[in-house]
This record gives C-alpha cells, sequence and structure tokens, in this order.
C-alpha cells in the first residue's frame, strides 16, 4: 500500500511520545547529572575511632564535639588552642558499617571519627530507613502517637528533623550520595525542577528547615 | 436478493472500505492540524507541569474549572455509545444497525478523554498513583475511579466483540496487505462465519448490551455525586444525579449526529446513513431536550421558590448576576434546537438535526460549566474574596488540545477499522424477515385469541 | 442444568447488588444517626479539641498578632494575590462568617465587623468525607482534622467541599522561610490551620491563643473540666453554620458584643 511509510512514521512518532519519560529519564541523567558512580563509602586512612555519648533533645553537634575533645584532650585542646567552628566543620561518612563525622584534614588534628549510634543498626537502617521514617511519620502524624526512641539508652522524639537530621546533617554525604546512586528520586516535574537547577535531584529541602542553615542560624 | 417485502439491503463491502483502503491528501492534512492542536495542548499541559497551576486561571474561590466542566462534558459525551448500542439495541430498534460502531468509538475516545481531564486538573499529577494506593471508598472521587474504570473497559469490550466479523471481512479482503492483514488476522480470532460464532458473538453482545446500561447509568450518577455528596449550595441537589444522566445522554446523542453527518459528508456514506437516521435520532433528541428542560426546570425552580438563602446566591448569580449570560445562553440555544427540531426536522431532516446538534453540544458544556464555577463563586460565608475566574491560555490551550485529540483518536480509527459495521447492516436482511414473523405474532390473524393459545 | 446454573447466576447477581446497593445505604443510615447523636451529646466520647473565640473582648490588634504569629510560624507565604493568598486564620466580617446567624436589624451593630476564623476541626468533617487518598483525616486520638503534605494529590476537592472557605491550594512553590523550623508546602497540595499539632505534640498550646490576652481559649471537649468546657457551659456560644451538621469546634461567644465593642462606623 501506498501510504505505508507514512503510517509506520506515524507509529514511530506514536511510539517517541508514548516512552517519553523513558527517554526523557535517560537524557536526563546524561545532561544534568553530577554524580553518576557509586557514592564513596571509603574510610580515608588515618581514621580515629572516637565515641561521642549522645546528650538528649541537643542538637549542638559543635558543643558536643568542643566537650568531647576537652574531655578527651585531644591534642588541639590540650595545647590550649580553641578550635574554631572552621576546623570542627567536617564531613559525616560511612567507615565499617558505621557513621563517622570526619573533621576536615586541614584542621590539624590527624583524622577524627564520631560514632553516636543510631536507632537501629547500620544494615537494617541503610536498606530500611524509608520504611521506618515513614512508620514514624505516620504514627505521630496520623495517630497522635508521641511515643520516644531510645539511641545510646536516651530517648529521641520520633522526628527526621529533630533526631536523624542532627547527626546526619550533611545531605550530600547522606542523602544526596546514595539515592543518587540508586535514582531514588521524586518523579517528574519535581525532580526536572531540581536537577535543573544544578541541585541533585531531591526537593526535601524546598519545604523542610536544612540542617546547615539551622546550626547556622543556631 | 429480494425479501418478502420486496426492499434490498445491498451493502456495498469496498465502499464502506474506501476510508482505509483510500487516503486523499486531505485526511493528511487534517490528521497534521489535529495532530498542531493536541501538540498545542500538550505544550500547555508540560507549561503548567513545569509551572504549577499558577499558569491557570483557577484560584482558592474558583477551584474548580474548565478542567472539571471539559470531564463531566466528555463522561456525558461517552454516552452516545451506550445508547445507540445498548439501549436501541435492547429496544430492538433496527436503524441503529449502520451507526453503532460510530457511537461506541465515541463513547471509548470521550471517556479516554474524560479521564485525562482529571490529570489535567490535579496539582500534583506525579502522585496520581496515590488515589490507588490509599484512596478511602467514601470519597466520590473513588466511586468515580471505579465506575469509570469498569464503563470503559465494558465499552472497550463493547466496541471489540462486534469488531470481530468485520476483522474477518477485512482480513480476507483482496485490497488489504502487510501488516494491516496481520492486524485484523489478529483482531478476527479465527473468525470464519459459522453459525456457532455467530450464535456465541450474538449472545455475548446481547448480555454486555444489558450490563452496560445500569453502568452507564452509575458512571454519570457518581460524576454528578461528586457535586452532589457535597453539601455546596446547588450542588448538594438530589435531582444531580438523573439530571447529569439525562445530560449525559442528551448530548451523546448530538455528539454522535454531528459525527454521522461529518462521515457522511467525507466518505459518502448518503447510502447507509440516511435522512431517516438523522430524523429518528433527531426525534429521540427532541424528547430529551423536553426531557432536560423538564429537569433544568425542576432543580431552579424548586431553589428558587424555596429560597434558602446559600441556594439563592447562586441561583441570583445564574439569574441575572456574573454567571447570568452563560445561563440565558444555554437556555436560548436549547430553545433553538428545540424549535429546529420541531419544525425543521421533518423539512430537512439532515440539516436541522445536525444544526440543533451543534447548539446543544454547545449548550451542554456551558451546561456543565453553569453548574460547576457559580456554586464556588459565592460568599455564603465561606468567607472568601468574591473571584473572577476566567480560564487561561493554558486551560484554553489543553481544552482544545483535548477536543482535537478527541477527534485525531477518531480519525485514526475510521482509518483503521470500518467506521460502519459492515456485517451488522449486511445481517439487516435477516433480521427484517425474522422482525416481519414476529410482528405477525402480535398483529390480528383472523383467528381468536384464545385458539391461538 | 442450564437452569439451575442461570438461577444461582441470578442469585449471585441478586446478592451482589443488594450488598452493592444496601451496605452504602445501611452507611449513611449509620452516619445519619451518628451525627444527629453528636449534635445533641452534651460531651464527646473521645478527646475533641476545641477552640472558644471571645468575640466580645477580642480586638483588630489581638486578632492581627494571632494571624501574624500563626503565618509566620507556619511559614504562611505572604501573597498580594487576595485570591490565591494562604490563609490558615484571618479575619471576615460578621455578616459572611456567619450568614445564617444575621439578620438585617442586626446591621447597624453586627455588619462589617470582623471575626477571627480558622479550620473548624469539625466532628464530621466535609473534606475529609471527600478526600480521594485519606490526605486529610479526623485523627482519632485528639479530634484534629490534619493534613499530610506528602500524600496530597492537591486535586482542590476538599477546597470546594469545605463550606466554610478554611481551604487554600498552593499556587506556586513557597519558599522556606529562614524564621522558622516549621516546613514550607511545595506547590500542588492545600493546606490549612492545623491547631498548631506541632506544638501540642510537645506539649505547648496553638500559637494564636498565646498572642490573644485571654481571648482564645484552647482545651479538650470531652474533659468536663476543661477550660473550654466550662466556659461554653457558661456563655452562649454559636458555630459557623451549625444547620451543616458538621459540627464545628471553634465556638464564638457574642453576647456583651453591643456593650464591650465601639458600635460599627463609630
Amino acid at each position: 500500500m501506498s501510504d505505508k511509510p507514512i503510517i509506520f512514521a506515524g507509529l514511530a512518532v506514536f511510539l517517541v511520545l508514548a516512552t517519553f519519560p523513558v527517554w526523557y529519564t535517560f537524557g536526563s541523567s546524561l545532561l544534568f547529572s553530577t554524580d553518576a558512580g557509586p557514592p564513596d563509602l571509603a574510610a580515608p586512612a588515618g581514621a580515629l575511632k572516637f565515641s561521642l555519648p549522645a546528650s538528649a533533645g541537643d542538637g549542638d553537634m559543635l558543643g558536643r564535639l568542643r566537650q568531647e575533645f576537652a574531655a578527651h584532650q585531644l591534642p588541639a585542646l590540650s595545647s590550649g588552642a580553641v578550635l574554631t567552628e572552621d576546623e570542627l566543620m567536617g564531613v559525616w561518612r560511612i567507615v565499617d558499617g558505621e557513621m563517622r563525622y570526619l573533621v576536615r584534614p586541614d584542621a590539624d588534628l590527624g583524622t577524627l571519627n564520631v560514632y553516636d549510634g543510631c536507632v537501629e543498626d547500620f544494615e537494617y537502617m541503610r536498606s530500611n530507613h524509608m520504611i521506618l521514617l515513614i512508620e514514624w511519620r505516620d504514627g505521630v502524624i496520623r495517630d497522635g502517637d508521641t511515643s520516644q526512641v531510645e539511641i545510646n539508652g536516651l530517648p529521641y522524639a520520633k522526628s527526621l528533623t529533630k533526631t536523624c537530621l542532627q547527626c546526619h546533617n550533611d545531605r550530600e554525604a547522606f542523602c544526596y550520595n546514595c539515592h543518587q546512586y540508586a535514582n531514588a528520586l521524586p518523579a517528574w516535574p519535581a525532580r526536572s525542577q531540581s536537577t535543573m537547577n544544578g541541585e541533585v535531584g531531591v526537593r526535601c529541602w524546598n519545604c523542610h528547615i536544612q540542617p546547615e542553615a539551622e546550626a547556622n542560624d543556631g | 436478493m429480494a425479501n418478502k417485502t420486496g426492499s434490498h439491503v445491498l451493502v456495498d463491502r469496498d465502499h464502506l472500505m474506501k476510508p482505509i483502503t483510500q487516503t486523499s491528501g486531505g485526511y493528511f492534512l487534517l490528521v497534521f492540524l489535529l495532530f498542531l492542536g493536541v501538540a498545542w495542548g500538550a505544550f500547555a499541559w508540560i507549561w503548567q507541569l513545569s509551572n504549577g497551576m499558577q499558569v491557570t486561571g483557577l484560584n482558592n474561590t474558583v477551584a474548580w474549572g474548565v478542567y472539571i466542566t471539559n470531564f463531566v462534558f466528555f463522561i456525558g459525551i461517552s454516552h452516545a455509545g451506550t445508547l445507540i448500542s445498548a439501549i436501541l439495541r435492547v429496544s430492538g430498534a433496527e436503524w441503529r444497525r449502520p451507526i453503532t460502531r460510530a457511537a461506541e468509538a465515541i463513547t471509548v475516545f470521550a471517556l479516554v478523554l474524560g479521564g485525562s481531564q482529571v490529570l489535567f486538573d490535579i496539582g500534583r499529577p506525579d502522585r496520581a498513583m496515590n488515589v490507588f494506593l490509599y484512596g478511602p471508598l467514601q470519597s466520590p472521587l473513588l466511586w468515580d475511579l471505579i465506575c469509570i474504570s469498569v464503563y470503559l473497559l465494558s465499552s472497550l469490550f463493547y466496541l471489540l466483540l462486534p469488531l470481530i466479523p468485520d476483522m474477518a471481512i477485512m482480513r480476507d479482503h483482496h485490497a488489504v496487505t502487510g501488516w494491516r492483514k496481520e492486524l485484523y488476522r489478529i483482531l478476527a480470532f479465527n473468525w470464519d462465519h459459522n453459525p456457532e460464532q455467530k450464535r456465541r458473538l450474538e449472545k455475548a453482545i446481547a448480555i454486555l448490551a444489558v450490563a452496560i446500561i445500569p453502568i452507564a447509568i452509575s458512571v454519570h450518577t457518581v460524576v454528578s455525586w461528586i457535586f452532589g455528596m457535597t453539601i455546596r449550595p446547588m450542588w448538594h441537589s438530589t435531582i444531580l444525579g438523573p439530571y447529569f444522566v439525562v445530560g449525559a445522554i442528551f448530548s451523546g446523542i448530538a455528539a454522535i449526529i454531528i459525527a454521522m453527518a461529518i462521515l457522511r459528508k467525507v466518505y459518502g456514506f448518503e447510502d447507509y446513513l440516511k435522512p431517516l437516521h438523522f430524523d429518528y435520532l433527531g426525534l429521540l433528541l427532541l424528547t430529551m431536550t423536553a426531557l432536560w428542560f423538564y429537569f433544568t426546570l425542576a432543580e431552579y425552580i424548586t431553589t428558587g421558590y424555596g429560597g434558602l438563602l446559600e441556594e439563592l446566591e447562586v441561583f441570583e448569580s445564574k439569574m441575572t448576576g456574573a454567571y447570568a449570560e452563560m445561563f440565558w445562553a444555554m437556555v436560548i440555544f436549547m430553545i433553538i434546537a428545540f424549535f429546529i427540531l420541531s419544525f425543521a426536522r421533518s423539512k430537512w431532516p439532515v440539516g436541522a438535526t445536525v444544526s440543533a446538534s451543534v447548539f446543544i453540544v454547545i449548550g451542554m458544556w456551558i451546561e456543565r460549566y453553569t453548574i460547576v464555577v457559580p456554586t464556588l463563586n459565592v460568599l455564603e460565608g465561606r468567607g472568601y474574596h468574591p473571584a473572577i475566574y476566567w480560564p487561561s491560555w493554558v486551560e484554553i490551550g489543553i481544552t482544545f488540545g483535548s477536543f482535537c485529540g478527541f477527534a485525531l483518536l477518531y480519525v485514526l480509527f475510521a482509518k483503521l477499522f470500518p467506521i460502519i459495521s459492515i456485517w451488522e447492516v449486511e445481517e439487516a436482511e435477516e433480521a427484517l424477515e425474522e422482525r416481519l414473523e414476529h410482528m405477525k405474532t402480535y398483529l390480528p390473524t383472523g383467528t381468536t385469541a384464545t385458539a391461538e393459545r | 442444568m442450564d437452569e439451575g446454573r442461570r438461577s444461582a447466576l441470578k442469585k449471585i447477581c441478586f446478592t451482589a447488588a443488594g450488598v452493592a446497593g444496601g451496605i452504602p445505604l445501611l452507611g449513611t443510615v449509620r452516619a445519619a444517626s451518628r451525627t444527629i447523636a453528636a449534635q445533641h451529646a452534651a460531651a464527646p466520647q473521645t478527646k475533641q479539641l476545641a477552640m472558644v473565640v471571645d468575640m466580645a473582648n477580642m480586638t483588630d490588634e489581638i486578632a492581627h498578632a494571632c494571624i501574624e504569629i500563626c503565618h509566620r510560624e507556619h511559614n504562611v507565604p505572604k501573597s498580594d494575590d487576595i485570591e490565591r493568598e494562604i490563609k490558615w486564620v484571618w479575619q471576615e466580617e460578621f455578616d459572611r462568617a456567619f450568614p445564617d446567624q444575621f439578620h438585617g436589624q442586626m446591621a447597624e451593630a453586627y455588619e462589617g465587623m470582623p471575626v477571627l476564623l480558622m479550620c473548624n476541626h469539625c466532628d464530621s468533617p466535609a473534606c475529609v468525607k471527600v478526600c480521594p487518598t485519606a490526605a486529610t483525616w479526623k485523627r482519632k486520638s485528639d479530634g484534629l482534622v490534619m493534613m499530610d503534605m506528602h500524600r496530597c494529590i492537591g486535586c482542590r476537592y476538599c477546597v470546594v467541599a469545605c463550606p466554610y472557605g478554611t481551604r487554600s491550594f498552593n499556587w506556586k512553590d513557597a519558599e522556606q522561610s529562614v524564621e522558622t523550623t516549621y516546613p514550607a508546602r511545595s506547590r500542588g497540595v492545600v493546606e490549612k490551620c492545623n491547631f498548631c499539632a506541632e506544638r501540642l505534640r510537645v506539649g505547648e498550646i496553638p500559637l494564636c491563643v498565646t498572642v490573644s490576652q485571654g481571648t482564645l481559649t484552647f482545651g479538650d471537649l470531652s474533659d468536663p473540666d476543661s477550660e473550654v468546657s466550662e466556659l461554653l457551659r457558661a456563655k452562649h456560644t454559636i458555630t459557623r453554620k451549625n444547620a451543616l451538621g458538621t459540627g464545628p469546634n471553634v465556638y464564638y461567644i457574642v453576647e456583651d458584643k453591643l456593650r464591650e465593642r465601639p458600635r460599627h462606623g463609630e
């Protein structure tokens, strides 16, 4: 038949349109992705194991670090120097299945890590944190659940921002790194908006308060 | 071949297949133009998705607008197929035969476009799955989801089942080759015209025809209940269910008349879609116009006479206020349609019914609009600011795109499948004789009634 | 055999139709009797938080302070577009807030008199009934009408169904304010007053109450000794559109109005 090519062309156009979401995801991952590889979970050499007792309800990581430095008489403090905020700013990394706070290398402290413990063990949290968070949220918001969880024997509120993010306060390290790798990102259009803005594809912080901003303000 | 009445049923298969076997330049131009319309609608939707609902004309007072109007309108149009194929079939109206396919196609495509309107309307379409994941059965939107899904599925079956013998005819036709022959072969489901197949098909269609009537009524009833179940003035009304069902069948008939007129003109189907069909459908349309006026009167006169304060505010906005132009335009359109159908139908069956249908389709869209919007745009103690709602270019674009999409689907369907059911028209010959025999059973035959028993 | 099957099929069909028609009918009847019972009950059986607004002593300054602190702390975006502004608490004129309580003879004293309005956290909320995702629901533990901003699909059915106009849609993206830790809302979802559920959780009272200088009273209706219960027993109070049967839980004290307040227009 003479109109065969045209019909096929039409079908091709339809197929392209119908499978648009697939192409879009593929294309945007090529164009906008800032981190294509698996998250970097390797431990820096010479990491110092350092445990920090939790203080209930206290979100001031900086203050807690200062206290710990004093208590353990770490070099920087034993020599009489006071750590500046800049020196204490570091990043969280997962090292040997633990969350560790790594002080910046140029802080001249050697490498330091802090592990506080969590509501569940690392393996559970890595695979099920989203379920736990949804259960918390539904319990608190839907059923008015006011019970608390324990970390290192101390009670904490069931709250992402008030509890989790106090320690997991580096979204690059804790959220984006893995979410980007696992492609666990919000659906269009939320995703495209943020990826095009040069962020990594989660819009949580458009609404929720950012831990960094809170730390800086407070 | 002559039957006992001396008339002939002569179906020119080649003529009925002409839309499929031959494609003119005009067809491509039409498809292209419709595609442009859809593309504009798609662009408007992408624009809305990217920029949020702020690009619409909606606001917190009038939170629903043309998308919901379109939704109700398209679902209404979808009742064309039910009426023609199911109601007329069950009631044994033989003249329905050449119209069934065209009507059922309207049903399916209108349902698809109607359902899409909800996606255009919601603020977070990316979360639409939440309705399936968490939907509580107490929400009227869930009833809609269930009823419309069932209706779409049964309408799809009702479109595909009577297509089987035609698919066999197409499969065996000499002009059909290549991938289309393969498509028809698959859709014909090994149909080889044997009586047992036909008996079973007839039975399946008969069951479906009966089943689809309550489904269709349920669909437009629950569509009306989206509004009726709320406690908002002039939405919370017991008449809304039947009013919407009547309006749906009403606009459905008008839509099928317009579709028939276009098919007739474009494909030269004058021999199949005769003035008589228009005359009969016009008569049905006239009945529905009267029924529509009756329901409208009943609704408005009870509201106005009863005079509940909240309802009066909506009532007044329609009678003399911000929506008076639209309301009275609707009434005048319906009156014009009524007079055309009453007085011009017998003289110019085609022209009169088609022009009346155009008035009715437009009038019914306005009717849906004047039900959805005015109730929202009243103060009646909601404490909102009075708002002027006027659709933005985005809403108009998506609406235009939707109508083009509807037409495009229809046009493409007519390119692939015979838009007039070949086997059903051919079969009319046998049915004619059966009818005659049947008629004799209830006509006086000279013997006494007791002897007959 | 064929007859048997047919009659069995018929029975199944009729049973299905009976169930399909009967259950909603029974549910509606049950809901109706419960609504009527609740209307006449002295106190709710389960915890129901409620607010009493003392219009007699409420001034514009207090009302503005309530609105200001609520909207600031809850990240409610300021908007110049009056048709699309988001409001949790707002002022409306008496005749618009209580159209069924207003008559012409009241005009001089009450017409145009501002009233503080908010979500009524109804006993039988119209918004909860219609929500297709249960993104808004009546919380059993304290009777609040809550919102889940992560589940809402933005269909705006609750906006059109609420007879009190308490619900606002986010037409555009809100920005997180640095003044508060309360999360903002993304565009495309509906929001409203939540009686400060986030504060109630940690044992604090709603923000508006804290700045109301005693004109707002908040408490549990099911507790006969609570402040709101005692106030409701002592004073003549009205609710918005009582006849609709939604059972609003924001009560307004109107008595002493003429004595306490300068008349409108003076």
